[in-house]
């Protein structure tokens, strides 16, 4: 296993890498079908919201379109990402062409962000789709773009959380199914624990634990709030899942 | 891994590994020698696939070393393929994440030689733009070899690089091995004994986790000989002689088998009496048809190999 020497060498591995997994990704129909799901379902939530609301200017569409939107969107995303990283290692592992990528002179490190960094291109490519409601909405009387823009950061930070949980449980298992059943139940769990801590009585732990969910991170952009300690928390995750993913190939060698 | 002795492709040395109650390898020493076909040969769960990745360095060993003499092309069991790739783009791919240690201009400006040449070796040029999955089981396998071989290793490993294959296209890969002896070392486990015989100079046999037997087939076959077999086919002898024969050439034990039109004798003796043999049927005139000394099989040193390892390890 080659160790990174330089950024520069650290870019091109992760380069070569990112190259083939886009290309896998989109030969795949499955992303097709994914974003065909994607749009119709935003489309349908959009088209409603759009004509529950009363007046067409800022002070109404932003509560009752562009908020739900992007609550929406971020939930949709629970249910697409386990089926977007099912394959990242569990199919390389069942047809052994992990250990292809391994004894190469692609260092580990090289190996996970070229597959993270292809599954974040994946999902802008997703959330491209929801761009058409953006226009829509242009050409009403809606002003707070600033808004769209840190809600889309917002989802976007949130969806490479569900992604780095998801490629840890696709480096779990050889199975794909067990590997989306998997993310799916952690981030479904994650989704419940800002829930389950309204019921709490100790507000300390409650915002304790709050803290350590997603949604409460991700509720502060759609707000238009970019906090430091959210930026911090989204880092943190992605960078320990993304460890806990080279722990568990590590394993592999032993 | 360093310090390779002169001579020697790949070296082991007290390679131990064990997994959950299980002991797979136990201080297994090797030595393959540059510019041979080093045959690995073992039962099933003998310990094979795990001393080849240990030396391809996919598992790391409990202890001891491995010694390699330049870089190392691996096919595992089942060749690593993106079945969604043409032939082409996926020896590029391995191609790249292979030089990534030769600069970028470098690695670009011998790529498409290196992909060319392979691809000629391994007689893949006509397939080259069709996806790996559109292939024959043959002709995935051929790319599997092309995969080790793109980045020009001076050892290869395959592991039982003809399983489940027809018999033509294991014809195909085994002349393909041949040919790869003039330019790589090759590390070669089957547990085909006639493939190994055919193929390899020289061959180690693995059982239980233990090597058992290293060295040249032929030194080998030399050592288990012990007793000299002569088979003599003639057209006619009668009872008299041959108990004339085994007197005059100081015959051990013999057989005879009669056959349509002639007889078989099995001789054995402690000593080389072919020319004896040859001398007594001649004169004698017997119609000597053949006269053939019968060596050892390969089997057979597996099969007592075996036993043996059985009683050993109770």
């Amino acid at each position: 296993m080659a160790s990174v020497k330089s950024p520069i060498r650290l870019s091109r591995g992760v380069w070569i890498l990112l190259k083939k997994e886009l290309a896998d990704l989109f030969f795949s129909p499955l992303l097709y079908v994914l974003a065909a799901l994607f749009s119709f379902i935003m489309g349908w939530l959009f088209f409603n919201y759009l004509m529950q609301s009363k007046t067409a200017t800022t002070q109404t569409l932003t509560p009752a379109v562009v908020v739900p939107l992007f609550g929406n969107m971020n939930f949709i995303f629970i249910f697409l990402v386990p089926l977007l990283t099912m394959n990242t290692f569990s199919l390389e592992k069942k047809n052994g062409t992990l250990d292809l990528l391994f004894r190469s002179k692609l260092s580990d490190l090289e190996i996970i962000l070229g597959k993270f960094v292809s599954q974040v291109f994946v999902v802008i490519f997703l959330l491209a789709f929801s761009l058409i409601f953006m226009l829509v909405l242009s050409s009403t009387n809606f002003q707070e773009w600033s808004l769209v823009m840190t809600s889309y950061l917002g989802v976007l930070f949130s969806i490479m959380c569900y992604l780095a949980v998801g490629m840890f449980m696709s480096s779990l298992t050889d199975n794909p199914i067990i590997s989306s059943v998997l993310t799916f139940c952690f981030l479904m769990g994650l989704m419940l624990l800002v829930l389950s801590t309204n019921a709490m009585e100790n507000q300390f732990f409650a915002e304790m634990i709050q803290y350590l969910a997603v949604p409460f991170h991700y509720e502060g952009f759609v707000k238009g709030l970019v906090r430091s300690y959210s930026l911090v928390y989204f880092g943190s995750f992605i960078g320990f899942f993304l460890y806990l993913t080279w722990r568990s190939l590590q394993r592999r060698k032993w | 891994m360093s310090d390779i002795s002169t001579g020697i492709a790949i070296e082991l040395k007290n390679i131990s590994k064990s997994y959950p109650g299980v002991q797979a390898l136990k201080a297994v020493n090797l030595k393959v020698k540059k510019g041979t076909i080093h045959g690995f040969l073992g039962p099933n769960g003998a310990g094979k696939s795990t001393t080849l990745k240990v030396i391809s360095g996919l598992i790391t060993a409990d202890s001891g070393e491995v010694n390699l003499d330049g870089s190392l092309g691996f096919l595992p069991d089942t060749p690593p393929l993106y079945q969604h790739m043409s032939v082409r783009n996926f020896l590029e791919f391995v191609y790249d994440i292979e030089s990534l240690d030769q600069s970028k201009t470098e690695a670009f400006k011998n790529k498409q030689k290196a992909i060319d040449d392979v691809l000629i070796k391994t007689g893949l040029t006509e397939v080259s733009d069709r996806f790996i999955g559109h292939l024959s089981k043959g002709y995935q396998q051929r790319v599997g070899i092309a995969e080790a071989l793109v980045h020009s290793p001076n050892v290869i490993i395959l592991d039982e690089p003809t399983v489940g294959l027809d018999p033509v296209a294991i014809n195909e890969i085994r002349k393909l091995i041949s040919e790869l002896k003039k330019e790589h070392t090759i590390l070669f486990s089957s547990h085909l004994l006639h493939e190994v015989e055919l193929l390899c100079d020289e061959i180690s046999i693995i059982s239980q986790g233990e090597i058992l037997l290293t060295g040249k087939i032929a030194d080998i076959k030399q050592k288990f000989q012990g007793v000299f077999h002569t088979v003599a086919v003639t057209r006619t002898i009668n009872e008299a002689q041959i108990l004339e024969l085994i007197k005059m050439a100081n015959i051990d034990d013999y057989k005879v088998f009669q056959r349509d039109h002639s007889s078989e004798l099995h001789l054995y003796s402690s000593t080389d009496t072919r020319e004896k043999i040859s001398d007594f049927l001649v004169t004698q005139k017997c119609g000597l048809l053949e006269l053939r000394p019968e060596s050892v099989q390969l089997e057979e040193i597996f099969k007592r190999m075996m036993n043996q390892s059985e009683v050993n390890n109770g």
